[in-house]
């Protein structure tokens, strides 16, 4: 019988083999998806994130977890799908117009897919128009925003005017990083939250979207 | 009004001053010399002093232009000091403040001059009665025949009458490019100007035209740093401030024309008979020198204005040599990847050799390039500013108080400190040495991690004192304040050990796939060159060890200091090198790392010690 505590360990370890390895076993053993979901990935993910929030890890080791995971979640996704698992939240998340910069956008992505939300890459140099035919089209209810740049960090501000105009912003929560940004930042243009690292943005975006 | 006491030391003189007024013109009023280029302009950042005693607050400005270490250690601006209490200050002299290491000289490599100057020798036969031509038609009456399609520049016709009408008949004429430029009452030497335009450190070389040596050289700090440290500050001043550009570009050229005075006066030479002059820069830099505006550099795609620009004369920048002189930019490869790259390219003929060379400037944007003649690759990486002692709890600017070197011998653990006296921080050579240091001894795990002092073997039993409980992490302690006369302890703390890994695995994740496009590893390469001050005084072991530089055999690194100079003077000196140029710019292929999906696999892996 595969233990759900062993699946964590390895993720918090970065073993991917071992976590697929570990993951298929126990499906095979009839053992629910939700439950290896749950009781494995995350509870793994929610470790690593406390760890590189107390300085204890860092980006690689973020990084080599969140790749176990993206591994497992490969095998586990049709079996979710199946059983009629919901992720809990859509959340669109992009590199504002003008910057290529996606290093910490790709961190935040993964830490939020770790802790089961489902995430729509919008990539780099993402304009305005692109964000809000996201809110528009897909059932979104949280955008997070990136620059890196002190010159493009107003791409954050006009994004959320456009949206404002084409009435999409009160339909979606929206949270910004990057180097340059702050919670001053955030709040002189109006953004829902603002988050200094990966680990911070998944407590950020339960908080904002009110999920325990 | 209120009136406060101040002091001035080391003169130990007392006056009393109203409150809110500046201390920069309250000294000069009362004869006490405080060092300023700008006149209280608040721009030049000379007019450091050391607040002793009272409560002096530092200003935005202030805070951007000193470091935490040294706004603590009560450094500030005179010009931007007002007074609101009792206080008592230390005027520093021109030493202490021009204490911090500026790299002025590069490895030299050869090259042949050839000078476009021709100076000739006449007879002058002045306007008389017998004569009624103009001075212009007796100037070309009075030359060889070979010379008869000249004409004169209309800077020299503004002065021309008052010059010939020296008791004198022999001139020697100045000509370029079939122009007479000046006219010299007596023959002078052929010497030109050399530029690198750093971010930081601006440096100049006056150069002799006839055998490519340097004569003489000054330096001094860019003027815009008042603007922001980095290149995306200045361009973001450049577009938020009023007339932004128009600003930054007098900052520059003020700074500029400073160095031509002291090299000119140095060696007693009219500057107005220096006729080239090369500059090197990043493309921010050249581009806010000739007030183009660099704001598509700080949007994707970020490219620049030009590649190359040429037909600038002196007069279009207010420099102050002769107004027709030849102004050479030396071009951009690309938005991140500048004309001091060019230099480096050029001075050290990486498209002329077979060998595969690895070039790197480190600085805030970390600029490589890898290849031989057969392909030659660059790129732009963000190193940001913990090199030079940014985002580092104790971190500081190579300047006096610093530590610039760290060796574990044994159960010792030695420093040394610039300025032999009391440590105040730590500046990026020897950030890199401690953590070298600390890794060899397993203090720090490969991951990065400082380890609890139970985790330690028997090498690192020694400093076990020294692992810091903090939180949940640890830190460490490089010096105890009971070890020195007076001050505080000298820290090395978990986050900063952190911002190592983003700036190195930022270096060299940029050579990475550099190395990887071209097909090569760290093995095949034959040699490296390392550019720029960091990279001259840096430990090659400590830089090998933290996974900054490639681990090859150490006699295959050179450093080579300031190539950015060394390109401009060859720039300068030789035709045959500006052509060169074209041909790197043309052929040296650009990098976007942004748009490389192995980029951030590699920044990973290149985290890791």
């Amino acid at each position: 019988m595969v233990n759900l505590q062993e699946i964590a360990d390895n993720l918090i370890k970065g073993q991917a083999k071992k976590v697929v390895e570990l993951t298929t076993n126990a499906l095979n053993e009839g053992i629910k998806p939700e439950a290896i979901l749950n009781e494995g990935l995350i509870a793994g993910m929610n470790v690593v994130g406390q760890k590189f929030k107390a300085c204890e890890f860092y980006v690689p080791e973020v990084l080599v977890a969140a790749r176990a995971m993206k591994g497992a979640m490969e095998v586990l996704k049709p079996k979710l799908l199946e059983s009629g698992v919901q992720p809990i939240a859509k959340i669109a998340i992009g590199t504002v117009k003008g910057d290529l910069h996606d290093i910490g956008k790709n961190l935040v992505s993964m830490m939020l897919q770790g802790a089961g939300f489902e995430i729509i890459d919008l990539g780099v140099d993402v304009t305005p128009e692109k964000f809000i035919e996201t809110v528009k089209n897909q059932e979104v209810k949280l955008v997070g925003m990136s620059a890196l740049l002190t010159t493009t960090m107003p791409s954050m501000k006009s994004t959320i005017e456009a949206m404002k105009e084409a009435g999409v912003r009160d339909k979606v929560k929206v949270i910004i990083g990057g180097a340059p940004v702050s919670q001053a930042y955030a709040d002189e243009i109006g953004a829902d939250g603002y988050s200094p690292d990966a680990a911070s943005a998944v407590e950020k975006a339960k908080e904002l979207l009110n999920i325990a | 009004m209120n009136k406060y006491k101040i002091k001035f030391q080391p003169y130990d003189k007392t006056f009393e001053i109203e409150e809110g007024r500046d201390i920069l013109s309250f000294a000069i009023e009362n004869g006490i010399n405080i060092p300023s280029i700008c006149n209280g302009e608040k721009l030049c950042g000379k007019c450091i002093i050391k607040i002793l005693e009272g409560n002096v607050p530092p200003t935005h400005i202030e805070t951007k232009f000193f470091s935490d270490i040294e706004i603590k250690d009560g450094l500030r601006l005179a010009c931007k000091t007002k007074v609101r209490d009792n206080i008592s200050i230390l005027v520093l002299n021109e030493e202490e403040v021009e204490s911090i290491k500026i790299l002025t000289t590069g490895l030299e490599t050869p090259v042949t001059p050839k000078n476009e100057i021709k100076k000739i020798q006449i007879k002058f036969n002045k306007p008389s009665l017998d004569n009624l031509k103009p001075y212009s038609e007796c100037l070309l009456q009075s030359l060889p025949e070979e010379y008869n399609n000249l004409s004169i520049s209309f800077n020299l016709l503004k002065d021309m009458s008052s010059i010939l009408d020296k008791d004198n008949e022999n001139y020697f004429l100045v000509i370029k490019d079939g122009e007479i430029l000046n006219i010299e009452t007596q023959e002078q030497k052929n010497y030109g100007l050399a530029f690198d335009i750093g971010t930081t450190t601006i440096v100049g070389l006056l150069v002799d035209l006839d055998t490519g040596k340097t004569v003489k050289v000054a330096s001094r700090t860019n003027p815009q740093v008042v603007a922001g440290a980095d290149v995306i500050t200045r361009i973001n001043y450049s577009i938020n401030e009023n007339d932004g550009l128009t600003k930054l570009q007098k900052l520059v050229i003020s700074a500029i024309n400073e160095i031509i005075n002291e090299l000119c006066i140095n060696m007693n030479y009219d500057s107005n008979n220096i006729y080239s002059i090369a500059l090197a820069g990043n493309a921010v830099m050249n581009h806010l020198l000739l007030g183009v505006n660099p704001k598509s550099m700080a949007f994707a795609p970020y490219v620049p204005v030009y590649h190359f620009i040429s037909d600038i004369k002196a007069k279009n920048l207010s420099l102050n040599i002769n107004p027709s002189a030849s102004v050479y930019i030396l071009p951009n490869i690309s938005g991140f990847v500048g004309g001091d790259i060019v230099a480096l390219i050029l001075a050290h003929k990486l498209l002329e050799t077979e060998k595969i060379t690895l070039g790197i400037d480190i600085g805030t944007n970390g600029e490589i390039v890898v290849g031989s003649k057969k392909r030659l690759l660059c790129c732009a990486t963000a190193a940001g500013p913990a090199f030079e002692g940014g985002h580092i709890t104790f971190g500081m600017r190579a300047a006096n108080g610093a530590i610039d070197s760290v060796s574990i011998e044994g159960d010792k653990i030695l420093y040394h400190v610039i300025g032999n006296v009391n440590p105040k921080g730590i500046c990026g050579t020897g950030l890199i040495d401690l953590i070298a240091a600390l890794l060899e001894v397993g203090i720090i795990d490969e991951t990065g991690r400082i380890v609890s002092p139970d985790e330690i073997d028997s090498v690192a039993l020694p400093f076990k004192n020294r692992i810091r409980e903090n939180g949940s992490q640890y830190e460490f302690v490089l010096v105890f304040k009971e070890e020195i006369k007076n001050g505080n302890d000298i820290v090395l703390k978990q986050q900063d050990v952190r911002e190592l890994q983003l700036a190195k695995g930022a270096i060299s994740a940029g050579y990475s796939v550099l190395l990887s496009e071209l097909g090569l590893e760290e093995k095949d390469i034959d040699e490296v060159l390392i550019a720029g001050a960091f990279g001259s005084y840096i430990k090659k072991e400590s830089a090998m060890r933290i996974g900054l530089l490639p681990k090859i055999s150490l006699d295959k690194v050179k450093s080579i200091g300031n190539s950015s100079s060394i390109g401009a003077k060859q720039y300068l000196v030789s035709d045959i090198k500006r052509k060169e140029s074209i041909e790197i710019v043309k052929n040296t292929e650009y990098i976007e790392l942004c748009l490389r999906p192995d980029f951030q696999e590699k920044f990973m892996d290149s985290m890791i010690f």
